[in-house]
């Protein structure tokens, strides 16, 4: 998680903290067995960009590089590259998502998960009844959507980002890894 | 068996079983699949076909990709008959079984998409299905199935999961969501507007619900889609949000908008389909429940 921190909090500043719910889907060993079930070996092979690579990835991506690296194992079996795994990180309506993608040797996309999904809850926290529910809990005490905290129905939650974000691990792709 | 036995024995067995959840980018928003059963490699796999199924209602419904079911209809449909997927043809069969019991209100072929590609220039009755999936139009008009295919995706993930040996578990695709199985979930509804205060919470097992909400002249939510009432061509205005809870998604997503449009007049409707609705104001601390053949209005 710290180098996590590191990468993100210079370009993104201080995120407020708004009262939030998390759900963890998947840990990056648990993804990586997901998404690469016939791969023995998850090699680290974590890019730091230089300026030039940011600024391709830019121009390939047209959109602003937020990242100053992106964290990248190769998929091995029997010591044969059978892809890549690659954690990215975008904003959601407020808070970090982390997700993952798996690209096939040749560099298409063969499957995005969601690790961690956060996001913060807006006004009506104001409701007592609302605020009722996270009597109790602390922030070490493992809750999640329907697990004690209630599902919501009616805010439809742009998955727009992670496209973005998609677009631009594709071109991290094309500059540092092919 | 009495009841509590049976209730009992379920208690006994939910606490051996495994429970997965996955969430994944598709349909414009963030599908999660919960899923509970015995073995963990048997729910996997199963939310593994539980996702590709919600992959190929996108990959055949998306109206922004030429090569969907739908983008191929809208440029050719017109001009000679076009064979669809058994699932395209079916969601077009239940959208013209909505357009004929609204008189038109829900119309697949009046969207803001549909509306902003090119003047309105014929109706739903213009399409015209055969029974080997070939679609022809009569018209040169345009389909946007973006108000049901959402609902019908999570009733092929459902389906999938039933019939990989799932126990029970939730299909969520950013709100619209259907429960199966011997558990029961509670899920929230709000107002797009944070700031209303009015919410419900309802309970589901095995049943869907789905929520549709129109923000005018809100800036911050300039994302939501409008509702165009089919008949007169209007938007539907105000601040205001239908969730409804049917036996399927797809009856539940269709019948949120026609709730939207027609209020109290879709009672009829709703019963037809033992459905229920819950309409929130968003300028008031006000909500209606629709159900049978009464309205009732809260203050909260």
């Amino acid at each position: 998680m710290s180098h996590i921190a590191r990468w993100l909090i210079p370009a993104v500043g201080i995120i407020v903290p708004l009262p939030s719910y998390a759900v963890q889907y998947l840990s990056v060993p648990a993804a990586q067995k997901e998404c690469f079930p016939e791969c023995d070996q998850f090699m680290a092979a974590h890019i730091r960009f230089t300026p030039a690579q940011s600024q391709a990835i830019e121009a390939r991506s047209g959109q602003k590089e937020l990242l100053r690296g992106q964290e990248v194992w190769r998929a091995l079996k029997m010591g044969k590259l059978q892809g890549y795994f690659i954690v990215d990180y975008v904003i959601g309506k407020h808070l970090v998502i982390d997700y993952a993608i798996a690209l096939s040797a040749a560099g298409t996309v063969k499957q995005v998960e969601i690790l961690d999904y956060r996001e913060s809850y807006g006004g009506e926290i104001r409701s007592p009844d609302w605020r009722k529910q996270f009597i109790g809990k602390t922030p070490q005490s493992h809750f999640a959507l329907n697990d004690g905290i209630t599902n919501i129905s009616g805010a439809t939650l742009s998955s727009r980002h992670v496209t973005e974000g998609v677009r631009r691990v594709l071109a991290t792709y094309e500059v540092c890894l092919k | 068996m009495s009841r509590k036995v049976s209730v009992a024995s379920w208690q006994l067995m939910k606490s051996v079983l495994s429970k997965i959840r996955r969430a994944r980018p598709l349909l414009g928003t963030f599908v999660e699949i919960t899923a509970q059963g015995a073995d963990e490699s048997c729910l996997r796999a199963a939310i593994d076909k539980a996702f590709a199924a919600v992959c190929t209602v996108h990959r055949l419904m998306n109206f922004h990709d030429p090569k969907s079911d739908v983008g191929r209809m809208n440029e050719k449909a017109a001009k000679r008959p076009i064979r669809v997927h058994p699932w395209t043809q079916c969601v077009l069969e239940a959208a013209q079984g909505f357009s004929d019991k609204t008189n038109g209100v829900l119309d697949v072929t009046v969207s803001p998409l549909t509306r902003a590609s090119r003047s309105g220039c014929g109706s739903w009755s213009d399409i015209v299905l055969s029974k080997d999936k070939y679609v022809f139009f009569l018209r040169p008009i345009l389909i946007d199935l973006g108000g049901i295919a959402k609902g019908f995706a999570v009733d092929r993930a459902t389906e999938a999961l039933v019939s990989a040996g799932v126990t029970g578990g939730v299909v969520n695709a950013g709100g619209d969501l259907r429960v199966f199985g011997p558990d029961s979930y509670t899920a929230d509804i709000r107002h797009p507007l944070d700031l209303a205060p009015s919410r419900r919470a309802i309970t589901l097992q095995d049943r869907a619900l789905a929520t549709s909400a129109v923000a005018n002249g809100q800036a911050d939510f300039a994302n939501l889609t409008p509702f165009v009432d089919g008949r007169t061509g209007r938007v539907v205005s105000g601040s205001l949000s239908a969730s409804v809870t049917a036996p399927d998604c797809m009856t539940a997503d269709a019948l949120t908008k026609a709730v939207l449009i027609m209020r109290d007049e879709a009672i009829p409707l709703l019963r037809k389909h033992q459905a229920r609705a819950i309409l929130l104001s968003g300028n008031s601390a006000e909500w209606e429940s629709l159900r049978g053949n009464e309205t009732r209005r809260y203050k909260t």
